[in-house]
């Protein structure tokens, strides 16, 4: 069948660049089946065309099905920033089925080629062009900015309210917040008041010491002795109250509210 | 020396059959041409489907005998639908199974898995919707996007016309300097710095060449020769001998005439009279 | 033709068509007798071949019980694993998406004193409840580990808060005295052993027996009344060391492992270990004495008994991962990753 190829290939090689452009390709690339004769042919003589292949010659092992492996990862350099990924310049490691449909399709990247690496070195180097802090930190202010979080601070004792507090209530929510993120509004909130129970305040949180994000916060009173402690509300975040200071109205307003996903609630 | 020689009297008195391009319209395709269909068509594709021994020779296991390494590639099948699609050289295997050691051999067919997928080439600017298999995304991967897959590998691999014509239309569009991108010079240099080394593989006729088959090559230089050589009816070739004939015999006798006139001064009304049929009114 | 088939024809003629009928008819018509017996056990092997189909019925079942076990089955699995979450790269983050911290022992008891705060919860003494979660498979596969209860010596000692009823028995006059300055609220000889066989004494008003090896031979009376709770060395209920026995019995931490009734391999345990106005270092000891109480009942077989251990303390809902490896006397492993990471760990 191939009688003239090492005709052709010699022409070809000496007259192009083609095949040697292509041995870079690494061809051991094989997604599909991969076959073995069960019964391999007989030898056939030096420079004669091969002896013909009878039917037992059809009998095929499976080798390995590539359909069904897992594929490697594969580097990709992102030309914009890319919530959870990372900023533009950053070379990243991805699924090649995401990569391929996600990013270098819709153009968001493109392949860590070495000429690529070269043009992009200056984007990483360069801060400036960088967006955001972490790629995590847009996805982490939308879920801040999304919540309503509860500081349950005590009924009986004296208090006024400071970081410490709201960094332990954002804990027991399953936040790690710590101390110098948050920044409180000015005006000092201090209890225990029952005035300002179920109200609602806000605070800053900094994520980096870059991004900054209002946090939506509301005041519970609890006390240690169970006759006096206030019945917990189911949803309580779904119910429209008040701010514990007519200033903190127009920050609140901009936050989004929390929205319960599971509809049956009894 | 002597092997050619050998060779030679091995064919001596054997009848040469005709090959494809000794006869008929094959015998008029170019050279370009030609050297596109080695490439297309005798020459051994990548292994795909099994993996080939490396090496001359191997040693059996037991009794430690020399044996020779001959790779004989698997039979494959290539149905008309993978001209449409890219199946980056995978192919259709018909074979058996044997999947027991006491059961008869059962027929089998191993197909590649078909997926309809987007490949977008830089220098057409173009998105295509497509059916590709994983192997062929692979590829583009592995090579850092479609353009460089198809201009790098060989059309022994790339096998089906769509990505033949496709690597053709590349080629030209390169070879014309990206007129798609005419706004923006910028990117018109970037890609000639990028793609071009693949330009000097082929000559200008070579890539006009380039992604046909033998049907539609053969159609081709039937058409340009067609072209070429125009064509005239001989009523359209005598009549216009005639008309220069007759232009030419007006002109002569127009002179002649005049000469004439000059010399007599007879009346032409007079010749009128003599022509028989002419129309006259007869009162 | 040949011989046979000439006598044949000549046969054939000598008897007539008809008379060949009546004879041959009967002869084709009876069926195939028998003369002797079918094989013995046949039909009574058949019989028992043929299995009665018993219809179970089915009492009546609550409607909150109806598909347990298909619930149970669809349950998630609380073997605890983490390890394909990322790291935390940044200062703020949520905790769900990212793995689990790992605090210091102070660092979690600092965090849990913050949440009881007299400004918050106002209980500065609550419990610091540890809870352990047990890899129960035994030395084999498809073996699980017994429930199992036990009381860990502890260091620093704290209220527990549980009535804890002992019955000492020694013969000798000193160690008597011993186990009385000890605590114990019944000690006895063998007058002891006779007031339970006479009935006088009710072994039900006591949760525990110590022995000392001296009274063994009266004691042995009252195995068979005793049955499981009889002193043994396996257990350290019968020690010559009564003192430190009683002192274990009173006043260490009493801890029960329970399987899970569907994850056979999954156990659980949850004990005190003080209270959170403890020192650190003694909540800490505590500690280290009750994990290293638990991983005493390891099966002999490779791979991890414990899963994860966490510290809570209600009211809070806060549950802090701590890591226990550090803790164990009998770690196989190095203990140089484990000390990095605490390191790492950033409160």
């Amino acid at each position: 069948m191939w009688k003239t190829v090492p005709f052709v290939t010699k022409s070809i090689s000496s007259s192009s660049i083609l095949l040697a452009a292509s041995s870079l390709i690494q061809q051991q690339i094989r997604t599909t089946y991969i076959l073995k004769r069960k019964f391999p042919p007989q030898l056939h003589k030096k420079g004669s065309p091969p002896k013909k292949l009878r039917s037992r010659h059809y009998i095929y092992d499976l080798v390995e099905d590539t359909n069904t492996k897992k594929q490697e990862d594969i580097d990709v350099i992102l030309t914009t920033f890319v919530e959870g990924l990372g900023n533009s310049g950053e070379k990243i490691k991805v699924k090649p089925q995401f990569a391929y449909n996600s990013l270098l399709l819709p153009g968001l990247a493109v392949y860590a080629c070495p000429e690529n690496l070269e043009k992009y070195k200056d984007t990483l180097c360069n801060k400036e062009s960088v967006e955001y802090s972490s790629p995590n930190a847009l996805p982490t202010i939308k879920t801040l900015s999304r919540i309503t979080l509860s500081v349950v601070m005590n009924k009986d004792h004296p208090w006024v309210l400071k970081p410490w507090h709201v960094k332990t209530s954002f804990r027991k929510s399953g936040y790690v917040v710590p101390d110098d993120a948050i920044t409180l509004p000015e005006k000092p909130i201090t209890g225990p008041d029952m005035g300002l129970e179920n109200k609602e305040f806000y605070v800053t949180v900094t994520i980096n010491n870059k991004e900054k994000v209002n946090v939506r916060c509301r005041l519970h009173h609890w006390s240690t002795d169970i006759i006096d402690r206030i019945p917990y509300t189911p949803y309580f975040w779904e119910e429209d109250t008040e701010p514990i200071y007519p200033e903190f109205k127009e920050v609140l307003e901009t936050l989004p509210k929390k929205v319960t996903k599971s509809v049956n609630k009894n | 020396m002597a092997s050619n020689a050998v060779q030679s009297v091995k064919k001596l008195g054997v009848f040469e059959r005709k090959g494809l391009f000794d006869k008929g319209v094959g015998a008029l395709l170019p050279e370009a041409y030609k050297k596109f269909y080695k490439e297309w068509k005798l020459t051994e594709p990548t292994a795909v489907h099994y993996i080939p021994e490396v090496g001359k020779w191997k040693r059996d296991d037991l009794t430690g005998e020399a044996v020779p390494i001959q790779n004989i590639p698997l039979p494959l099948l290539y149905p008309k639908e993978h001209n449409r699609q890219l199946w980056g050289g995978e192919a259709v295997i018909q074979g058996f199974q044997l999947r027991d050691k006491h059961r008869r051999r059962v027929p089998h067919f191993w197909f590649p898995v078909l997926k309809r997928s987007v490949v977008y080439s830089e220098v057409l600017n173009k998105f295509f919707s497509v059916i590709v298999t994983d192997r062929t995304i692979q590829l583009i991967n592995a090579n850092y996007g479609f353009d460089h897959y198809i201009l790098k590998t060989p059309a022994c691999d790339l096998k089906s016309l769509l990505a033949l014509g496709l690597k053709r239309k590349i080629l030209k569009e390169l070879e014309a300097g990206c007129p798609s991108y005419k706004d923006d010079p910028v990117i018109q240099s970037q890609l000639a710095e990028k793609y071009n080394k693949y330009l000097e593989a082929y000559t200008s006729d070579e890539i006009d060449w380039y992604g046909f088959s033998f049907t539609e090559a053969c159609n081709r230089i039937k058409k340009q020769m067609e072209e070429g050589q125009q064509k005239i009816a001989f009523k359209h070739m005598y009549r216009a001998e005639l008309i220069d004939k007759l232009r030419a015999a007006k002109l002569e006798e127009a002179m002649g005439q005049s000469l004439k006139s000059n010399e007599s001064g007879l009346d032409p009304t007079w010749l009128r009279k003599m022509i028989p049929f002419s129309k006259k009114k007869e009162t | 033709m040949s011989l046979l088939s000439n006598k044949l024809f000549q046969l054939n003629q000598l008897i007539a068509p008809q008379k060949l009928l009546t004879r041959i008819v009967p002869i084709v018509n009876t069926l195939q007798e028998r003369n002797y017996a079918a094989r013995k056990g046949t039909r009574e092997r058949k019989k028992k071949a043929k299995v009665k189909v018993e219809i179970k019925k089915v009492g009546f079942i609550a409607h909150n019980l109806r598909g347990r076990e298909q619930m149970l089955a669809a349950r998630a699995s609380k073997k605890f694993s983490d390890t394909w979450k990322a790291d935390p790269i940044d200062n703020v983050y949520p905790m769900k998406y990212y793995k689990w911290i790992v605090y210091p022992f102070s660092e979690a008891i600092k965090a849990h004193r913050e949440t009881h705060h007299p400004e918050i919860y106002n209980k500065p003494d609550a419990e610091l409840y540890a809870t352990v979660e047990l890899n129960m498979q035994a030395e084999k596969k498809n073996r699980f580990m017994e429930n199992f209860t036990r009381i860990a010596a502890v260091p620093h000692k704290f209220d527990h808060g549980e009535d804890r009823n002992i019955l000492v028995f020694a013969k000798s006059e000193e160690s008597q005295n011993e186990a009385r300055e000890a605590g114990a609220q019944y000690v006895g000889g063998p007058e002891l052993v006779k007031q339970i066989q006479t009935g006088q004494l009710s072994l039900y008003d006591f949760q525990y027996f110590i022995a000392h090896p001296d009274i063994l031979p009266e004691l042995v009376q009252l195995r068979g009344v005793m049955k499981r709770r009889f002193p043994n060395v396996k257990s350290g209920t019968l020690e010559t060391d009564l003192k430190s026995v009683i002192d274990r019995y009173l006043r260490g931490i009493s801890y029960q492992a329970v399987k899970d009734e569907y994850e056979k391999d999954f156990g659980q345990i949850n004990a005190v270990l003080g209270h959170l106005n403890m020192n650190d270092t003694h909540l800490e000891e505590n500690f280290a004495a009750f994990i290293n109480d638990v991983y005493t009942q390891k099966p002999k077989r490779d791979g991890s008994f414990i899963y994860r251990c966490y510290l809570w303390s209600p009211p809070s809902s806060e549950k802090l991962k701590i890591d226990h490896e550090m803790y164990l006397d009998a770690a196989e492993e190095p203990k140089e990753e484990k000390q990095k990471i605490v390191q790492t760990v950033v409160l």
